[in-house]
């Protein structure tokens, strides 16, 4: 095993030591990937959000509440620019629109003050409906500002201290009048105590309080108007995608896998045309060693790409649903295209011929499984045809694994297959290998 | 020397008892070609044996047997008592220097040292050792970390040549592994080959160049069309078929006291062949015979080839 795993660590000191091909497995793979989940744009995202920029000259603790409020929503992304920056870049398109908060915000916001909050509004002239889309989520988020004050005692009785005050220093209010307003301000004291008391309570207790009133404009409910999508079709499988990258990387790891098969076939026949595998064949060590090395150093670079690949999308917003199905998924890959690798290796005599024909079937081998048109979008009768392609099992394992849901049964299907073919590759390539060398 | 004792951990034979290589009757076809038709000889342990021949003689399908690298058709071949070249215990005695450069090119050289090293089951301390051992050996001390493809031919010959020995084999067999190499790299891959026939070591050598066989084989096989024309020492070949020396020189003038000259004489040239060469030139000096210029060709190896083929070496 110690000279199998020697063999395997040499090919790939080789293959990292070979930028092209390196760029074949690693970088291609990436580029498609990217390129792909950008083209999908927002499948798989649930909201749309709005790019602003805020432009907060106030910075009070009003204004600064307004922009979280705002943030909270989760209809807006904020950029926090300067006045010249952020009319830049509505000027240019690069954001929806700019919200000015302009020195005084804090001042005016609130009940008692007389006067409402001046909020400046610069919108894109060519993103209308998304400028009265804004438009609406600003006068929402100082609503619940305003709104958001009274669910605060501490600010509720700053608010009945300054009525109190007025009416005591109003000398014009009848006299009948002043009991009844003095019981109101006693009975809003008695009501703020119990209040902060239920909380100071609820807060000891270590639970979430419910005490104090709750205030909204409306209570708006989403309800599904959206027709129930017929199991395994198009729309139900769209139904499962949470990200834009989860088709596009199950599609680029192919390319990545596809590039270490063609680059470990060659390799064999380099070795053969080099006088290296000469030099194996006279050493104390088996042709299954050999091969084995060969078919080991393909497998581990496989494994490779996919886990980085899974990795990166990982990092950019893909959920796989289960790793241990991705392990799976990859495991049988790994031993498809190794097999494959071998069997391409013994197509031609020289570098040129072999590299030729086993990028050849590559590009068959994507073209009909999925690496170019993704299986989600392929018509019925490609579908069938894809079938016939190793690529199609792979991408179809990877997508079970990360967004398609596959239980463990429905993933027997693919990773059987792509199994199955390694197997017979393998072999058939490990025995036209040995008949070669004699 | 060494013993098949040390070589195979047999007992029960002693140096100069029974050949090292013993092949019998060897064939091999490719196809309609008939690469090697029926070869048999044999090497005695510590001696360097030549195979000469023009290429497409069967050298190199030879070796590639001997070393186990294809299958004969038919026919046997022995190693000491290690048995066939397919087995691993013979291997592991064995040393190849291919004449394709057999190295990896975006290796360094002591990571291909290291690695077929490996592949002979060194490891460790031992590993580091011969590694090094070898890497002194090609005169690449200096360079141990430098990838290959940044060589010089001549150092890449070097290197190839310390790969076969790198796990100290006691059979060497080296295909033609001077073959594109500068005069000086040349002379310093003889000096190494010298000093493993110094160290005992046996050694099997193809080339198709004449001097080369003179300078350090034992014996020499002369092969061509896949047979084995005859085998024997240098001199005893150059005996058999290399002919007479022949003797050209310019004379000074006529010969006096009616001295009778030997061969052709065209004006003042002369030319005779001889099997005493030197001692008739004596001879003739002595009797007042003088020459302006006098080369003495004697027979080598092109002739022993084109006595036994009627064609050249080169041809």
């Amino acid at each position: 095993m110690r000279t199998v795993f020697t063999m395997a660590m040499k090919d790939l000191r080789l293959i990292s030591r070979d930028w092209l091909g390196m760029f074949f497995i690693i970088g291609f793979p990436v580029m498609i990937g990217l390129f792909f989940g950008a083209m999908f744009g927002s499948v798989g995202e649930k909201d749309v959000t709005l790019t602003v920029a805020v432009v907060d000259e106030d910075d009070s603790t009003a204004s600064r509440q307004f922009v979280k409020e705002l943030v909270a929503s989760g209809n807006v992304d904020v950029e926090k620019l300067d006045r010249t920056a952020a009319m830049d870049s509505v000027r240019r398109g690069r954001l929806v629109g700019m919200i000015g908060l302009p020195k005084g915000f804090g001042e005016s916001t609130g009940f008692m003050t007389g006067k409402a909050p001046k909020i400046e509004l610069g919108v894109d002239p060519s993103r209308k409906a998304e400028g009265a889309m804004l438009n609406g989520i600003i006068l929402q988020t100082v609503g619940k500002s305003m709104f958001g004050q009274f669910e605060d005692p501490a600010t509720v009785r700053k608010y009945v201290d300054q009525l109190r005050g007025d009416i005591t220093n109003r000398e014009k209010i009848p006299a009948a009048v002043q009991p009844a307003v003095t019981q109101l301000t006693e009975s809003l004291d008695t009501l703020l105590a119990k209040w902060e008391e239920k909380i100071a309570s609820d807060k000891k207790e270590g639970k979430k309080t419910d005490a104090g009133p709750e205030f909204q404009l409306a209570r708006i409910e989403k309800i599904d108007v959206a027709h129930k999508a017929e199991k395994g079709s198009r729309d139900d499988l769209f139904a499962h995608l949470r990200s834009k990258w989860d088709i596009s990387f199950p599609q680029a790891m192919m390319w990545g896998v596809l590039a270490c098969a063609a680059g470990f076939a060659i390799t064999i026949v380099r070795e053969r045309k080099q006088g290296t595998l000469l030099r194996l064949q006279v050493a104390p060590i088996s042709r299954t060693q050999i091969v084995a090395g060969k078919a080991l150093a393909c497998f581990i670079a496989v494994i490779s790409v996919i886990a980085m690949m899974m990795l990166l999308g990982t990092w950019l917003g893909m959920r796989p649903r289960s790793p241990a199905l991705v392990a799976l998924a990859a495991v049988s890959i790994a031993v498809c295209f190794v097999g494959i690798m071998v069997a391409m290796s013994v197509v031609g005599k020289s570098e040129e011929s072999v590299s030729g024909a086993a990028w050849t079937g590559n590009m068959l081998m994507a073209m009909f499984g999925g690496g170019m048109v993704p299986l989600i979008f392929m018509p019925a009768f490609m579908l069938t045809l894809s079938s016939a392609s190793p690529v199609k099992w792979s991408i179809l394992a990877l997508e079970g694994a990360i967004w398609r849901d596959f239980s463990l049964g429905e993933m027997l299907l693919p990773c059987g297959l792509l199994v199955a073919i390694g197997v017979v590759f393998f072999a058939i390539g490990s025995v036209v290998l040995s008949r070669s060398t004699n | 020397m060494f013993s098949t004792k040390e070589v195979c951990g047999q007992d029960g034979w002693l140096p100069g008892d029974a050949p090292m290589i013993e092949v019998h009757e060897l064939r091999k076809s490719f196809g309609p070609t008939m690469a090697v038709a029926g070869v048999s000889f044999s090497v005695r342990p510590g001696e360097t044996f030549g195979l000469l021949g023009p290429n497409g003689a069967g050298k190199s399908t030879t070796i590639a047997m001997l070393t186990g690298a294809i299958a004969p058709d038919g026919g046997s071949i022995r190693l000491a008592d290690c048995g066939a070249p397919s087995e691993p215990a013979t291997r592991r005695v064995i040393g190849v220097a291919p004449q394709t450069l057999s190295l990896y090119e975006e290796l360094t050289a002591a990571e291909n040292l290291k690695f077929f090293g490996r592949m002979y089951g060194l490891t460790g301390a031992k590993l580091a050792e011969r590694v090094e051992w070898a890497l002194a050996f090609a005169e690449l001390s200096d360079r141990r970390g430098s990838r290959v493809n940044t060589f010089s031919g001549g150092m890449k010959r070097r290197l190839n040549l310390a790969v076969a020995l790198v796990h100290e084999p006691q059979v060497i067999f080296l295909d033609e592994p001077t073959a594109g190499v500068d005069p000086q790299s040349r002379n310093h891959i003889f000096e190494r080959i010298e000093q493993l026939r110094g160290e005992g070591r046996t050694v099997v050598y193809t080339t198709h160049y004449m001097e080369e066989a003179q300078r350090l084989c034992d014996r020499v096989a002369i092969m061509d069309h896949g047979k084995i024309l005859d085998i024997d020492t240098i001199p005893a070949l150059l005996a058999k078929y290399g002919g007479r020396a022949v003797v050209k020189g310019e004379l000074v003038g006529p010969p006096r006291n009616g001295v009778k000259l030997p061969g052709v004489v065209d004006g003042s040239s002369l030319r005779f062949e001889s099997e005493r060469p030197l001692e008739e030139i004596a001879e003739l000096s002595a009797a007042g015979v003088a020459f302006q210029t006098l080369e003495v060709a004697r027979p080598d190896l092109e002739a022993v080839f084109l006595s036994l083929t009627g064609r050249s070496l080169r041809d």
